[in-house]
């Protein structure tokens, strides 16, 4: 029964074999960028197929813009506040994405056996988070777009922007800071080998509180300075209230200059820590057995 | 995780409720150490850290960062905040706990077919199982207490006023286990994402409660059904009790006497439908084959 | 690496791996030596722990070994990783990967991209697999929605997607019903059938699979190959003689079972207890002789002294030794039993 041994020179077949891996600079780079699309596809069709699960992801943002609405309205404040307030959420709708679909996401692969199945084939890592973090983005927006809606809705909220490229710009530094940063954490989720939720859950109100989401930094001191330097949710919201609400563009900590500036390097560096927290992972998980496929 | 809980106990046909109350007291009792069991991995460092700690002082964190905007804070309008935050600890624990105690069996544990046999002998188990979640999430709400105090919050001299904490206490415990499952029997009919329901709920009650700011900033006509709640008078009599001051506005103008009388008719409604409605949803969700089925893909 | 080396499909020389756990070092694999030649389908037999699945990660690059070096078409699995990648593919049993919210289609699209397809060949390449695996009137379901079976045999669509000309299956059966394992098994041959030197590795803890689909087995225990070969070759190993089983409807009153061994030729004689019902309905039976010769050429006489004393002859067949009696000579206990061991452990 031995099928076809014979009917074939292994040499032949060697040689054919090597050549048949053996790609190019040319091929590598499409193969990569196929991969990014191709794993960004199921973020960006998934809103659309779930409508319950983009009616949750609606509803928990829009209860808690509510709450700290109403808690400004109980003070008093100036209502460009709620106009500040409902922007955040928004906006932090990015970051929770980024916590649980980025941070935990490589965990969840692993104990689904997809990451398994990403190690063995010739796509990289890179590549993966890559298709993830632009599919989980594009997949917010309709998301942040929503929130923005119904809270202008609710709430009556208005807003002057004197300059939208310069809105524009501050959005995609932020969410691209966000998610590069989300691609040090899927990593750093993995490697922690916690549980994904506890982990999640510690990035999400606490950084709420720490990124200024609701109220500046300014308030937290010290401890708001230096969030101003790694979270990135801190100057992208500190940047967004000066640009979006003139009335509070005192309130802003730093010029929006700078704290896009600050972004553009926030992006670049957690990009490098990530790929080599990537290349880190594969090595570790090959060699000591644990990190990519589930012990069974 | 292995779970001892003895012996299954015997299956009984379908049967009302009453009749069966020794066997009921029984398994509230072993549900609740089944519970304690199963809630055990609160001891978790990392979970404890997570959700029974840091969560709850980052949110009162960010409300009173929030409030700050508005000037600097005094102490009693962090009292406030203190104790709602607190006691809403308590009052989400409860609201979600039988409906996830009810998912966990029918996805994790597999229990529900094989241990519990009738709607009626789920009832304790729900019951005993929200009780445990609120009594460990009555640890955050000491915590959120004491961050409370050392931002300079004036507890009530001479201690808590114990009888009207030992009134309100229950009462209001009883309210919100009684409401959670109520949420369990709808929810466990739901195919589909029925992990956050009672979260949107509790999330609901929590704008409505009076819970972190006074019921007069909602708009006309939800503010009235923030006085029919139970829940908004519980924690307005647990004010009462443990900072010895009453709240501003309407909360504030309603006697203490009356505030109990609705806590305590609030509690009864309660109690008087939400083991029927129970009851009848496991046996609708029971019909429909969802109790042995997976949502989880 | 020496010439005959670089052209087997696996080759694998002294290869160890020691877990470092809790309990202190685990020795999954203990100097494993190993030589597949392409277009094999190559067996890994083993009970559970035996070391099976760790052999196959390291194979997959998806694990390091601790000692020894492995290459695929002499492509090194340490070294060459990236290269190794392309053209080898993989299937976990019991593995149920994928988005749940992605059609059938959708998924295994997806999976041709990172396999490096040019797109529409890619898709073309799903279309093809999704026929030959008769799961083209799901080809638009979400995988959430998918059986058990019908995950698995996408689980082996996505795995021909990129033609690979290693596959690497570890235990692909696991939790298929019959049909569907062997619906699995008639589409692992036909896919090596298709393309001559295509490679199969695969490991199972069951004996029959092993025994019908490999062209050479190894059985390995504790990390160790204790033996490997053709399955004929396993089976002689234990036994040198043949045995023949001889059906008679009963055994003549003037013959004893003393008098057959002591024939020419005739090693043993015993009764089977396996008697059955006849068929026919005549409401006779069948009473099943185990007859151990030295050479085939003996039967003649045990035939011809059961004739003489008036036995009617129902059936005669050659008895071949299952896997089940090598492994239980090789291991000292049967294959299922070390698997409770295993698992009460
Ligand atoms: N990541 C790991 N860490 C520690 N021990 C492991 C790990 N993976 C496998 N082992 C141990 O190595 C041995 C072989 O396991 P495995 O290769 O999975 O066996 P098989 O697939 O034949 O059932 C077992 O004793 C197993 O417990
Ligand atoms: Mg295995």
């Amino acid at each position: 029964m031995v099928h076809s041994v014979t009917t074939r020179d292994p040499a032949e077949l060697i040689g054919r074999i090597h050549r048949e891996t053996n790609w190019g600079f040319g091929r590598r780079t499409r193969h990569a960028l196929a991969s990014v699309i191709a794993r960004a596809y199921p973020r960006v069709i998934g809103a659309a197929r779930e409508p319950s699960w983009l009616f949750f992801d609606l509803v928990f943002p829009i209860l808690g813009m509510c709450s700290i609405v109403f808690l400004l309205r109980s003070r008093g404040v100036d209502e460009a506040w709620i106009g500040s307030t409902i922007l955040a959420t928004a906006l932090l709708s990015f970051w929770i994405s980024v916590v649980w679909m980025m941070g935990a996401q490589f965990h969840w692969e692993r104990d689904s056996g997809n990451l398994l199945l990403y190690i063995t084939a010739p796509v990289g890592l890179g590549s993966i988070a890559l298709g993830m973090a632009i599919g989980g983005a594009l997949g917010v927006v309709i998301r942040a777009v929503i929130i923005t809606l119904a809270g202008v809705l609710l709430f009556g909220a208005k807003y002057q922007v004197a300059d939208p490229l310069l809105l524009m710009l501050v959005i995609v530094a932020g969410v691209a800071a966000m998610y590069s940063l989300g691609v040090c954490l899927s990593s750093v989720f993995l490697i922690s080998g916690r549980e994904a939720d506890h982990l999640g859950s510690l990035l999400n109100e606490p950084m709420q509180l720490l990124g200024g989401v609701y109220a500046p930094v300014r308030s937290m001191g010290t401890v708001g300075v230096v969030a101003l330097g790694i979270l990135p949710l801190a100057p992208a919201i500190d940047a967004l209230r000066q640009v979006a609400v003139p009335q509070l563009a005192t309130t802003g900590i730093l010029p929006v200059g700078i704290e896009l500036v600050i972004l553009v390097v926030m992006t670049i560096i957690f990009g490098v820590i990530g790929r080599s927290l990537l290349s880190y992972i594969e090595r570790v998980g090959r060699s000591g057995g644990r990190l990519l496929a589930r012990a069974d | 995780m292995p779970i001892n809980v003895g012996a299954p106990p015997a299956v009984r046909p379908f049967g009302p409720l009453r009749g069966a109350a020794a066997d009921a007291a029984r398994s509230l009792v072993a549900s609740a150490r089944l519970a304690w069991a199963i809630e055990g991995n609160w001891a978790e460092p990392l979970y404890l850290a997570a959700f029974l700690i840091v969560r709850p002082l980052a949110f009162l964190g960010l409300f009173l960062a929030v409030l700050s905007i508005g000037g600097a804070l005094n102490v009693s309008t962090i009292g406030f905040v203190v104790i709602g935050q607190a006691v809403f600890q308590i009052v989400s624990a409860a609201l979600e706990g039988p409906t996830h105690a009810l998912l966990d069996d029918r996805e994790r544990y597999r229990t529900i077919r094989y241990i519990f046999a009738t709607p009626s002998s789920l009832l304790p188990v729900s019951v005993g199982r929200s009780l445990v979640k609120a009594i460990i999430a009555g640890f955050s709400a000491l915590i959120v207490i004491g961050a409370g105090v050392l931002l300079g919050v004036p507890m009530r001299a001479g201690g808590p006023d114990l009888v009207l904490l030992l009134t309100v206490l229950p009462l209001g415990l009883l309210s919100v286990v009684g409401l959670g499952i109520v949420l369990g029997g709808v929810c466990v009919q739901l195919r589909n994402d029925a992990w956050a329901y009672p979260q949107a709920v509790s999330s609901t009650v929590f704008l409505l409660c009076g819970a972190i700011f006074p019921p007069e900033v909602l708009p006309g006509p939800v503010q009235s059904l923030a006085s029919v709640l139970p829940i908004t008078w519980w924690i307005e009599g647990l004010r009462r009790a443990l900072l010895g001051t009453t709240s501003p506005g309407i909360l504030g103008a309603m006697p203490t006497s009356e505030l109990i009388l609705i806590l305590a008719a609030g509690t009864a409604v309660i109690w008087l439908f939400s083991p029927r409605l129970f009851i009848a949803g496991i046996d609708r969700a029971r019909e429909k084959g969802y109790l042995d089925r997976n949502t989880a893909s | 690496m020496s010439e005959s080396a670089s052209h087997a499909a696996v080759h694998a020389s002294d290869i160890g791996r020691v877990f470092q756990a809790k309990g202190g070092p685990v020795t999954a694999l203990d100097s494993i030596d190993l030589r597949v030649e392409p277009g094999e389908l190559f067996g890994v037999l083993g009970p559970n722990g035996a070391g099976k699945s760790t052999l196959i990660k390291i194979l997959s690059t998806l694990l390091l070994p601790t000692s020894g070096a492995a290459s695929i078409f002499g492509l090194d699995v340490v070294t060459e990783t990236a290269r190794v990648r392309r053209i080898m593919n993989l299937v976990a049993g019991g593995d149920f990967s994928g988005y749940g919210l992605l059609t059938v289609r959708e998924q295994l699209a997806m999976f041709a991209q990172f396999y490096g397809l040019p797109y529409r060949e890619g898709i073309a390449k799903v279309d093809a697999q999704l026929a030959s695996f008769g799961l083209d009137e799901i080809r638009d379901r979400k995988i959430s929605a998918l059986s058990t079976g019908q995950r698995q045999k996408l689980n082996f669509a996505r795995s021909f997607l990129n033609d690979p000309w290693i596959l690497f299956l570890d235990e692909p059966t696991i939790g298929l019903d019959v049909s569907a394992a062997r619906d699995v098994r008639d589409r692992v041959r036909a896919f090596q059938a298709e393309q001559p030197g295509r490679t199969v590795l695969l490991t199972t803890h069951y004996m029959a699979e092993a025994d019908e689909m490999c062209d050479r087995i190894a059985i390995v225990n504790h990390g160790r190959i204790l033996a490997q070969g053709t399955p004929t070759e396993l089976k002689r190993m234990v036994q040198k003689d043949t045995l023949f089983i001889v059906g008679i409807d009963e055994l003549p009153a003037t013959i004893s079972m003393d008098s057959l061994r002591a024939l020419p030729g005739v090693l043993s004689v015993a009764e089977r207890d396996d008697v059955t019902d006849d068929v026919s309905g005549v409401g006779t039976q069948t009473v099943r002789l185990a007859v151990g010769l030295r050479e085939d050429g003996a039967l003649g006489g045990v035939i011809s002294a059961l004739a003489a004393g008036g036995a009617h002859l129902r059936e005669i067949s050659k008895s071949e030794p299952t896997l089940e009696e090598v492994f239980v000579q090789l291991v000292g206990r049967g294959i299922s039993e070390s698997d409770i061991a295993i698992d009460g452990a």
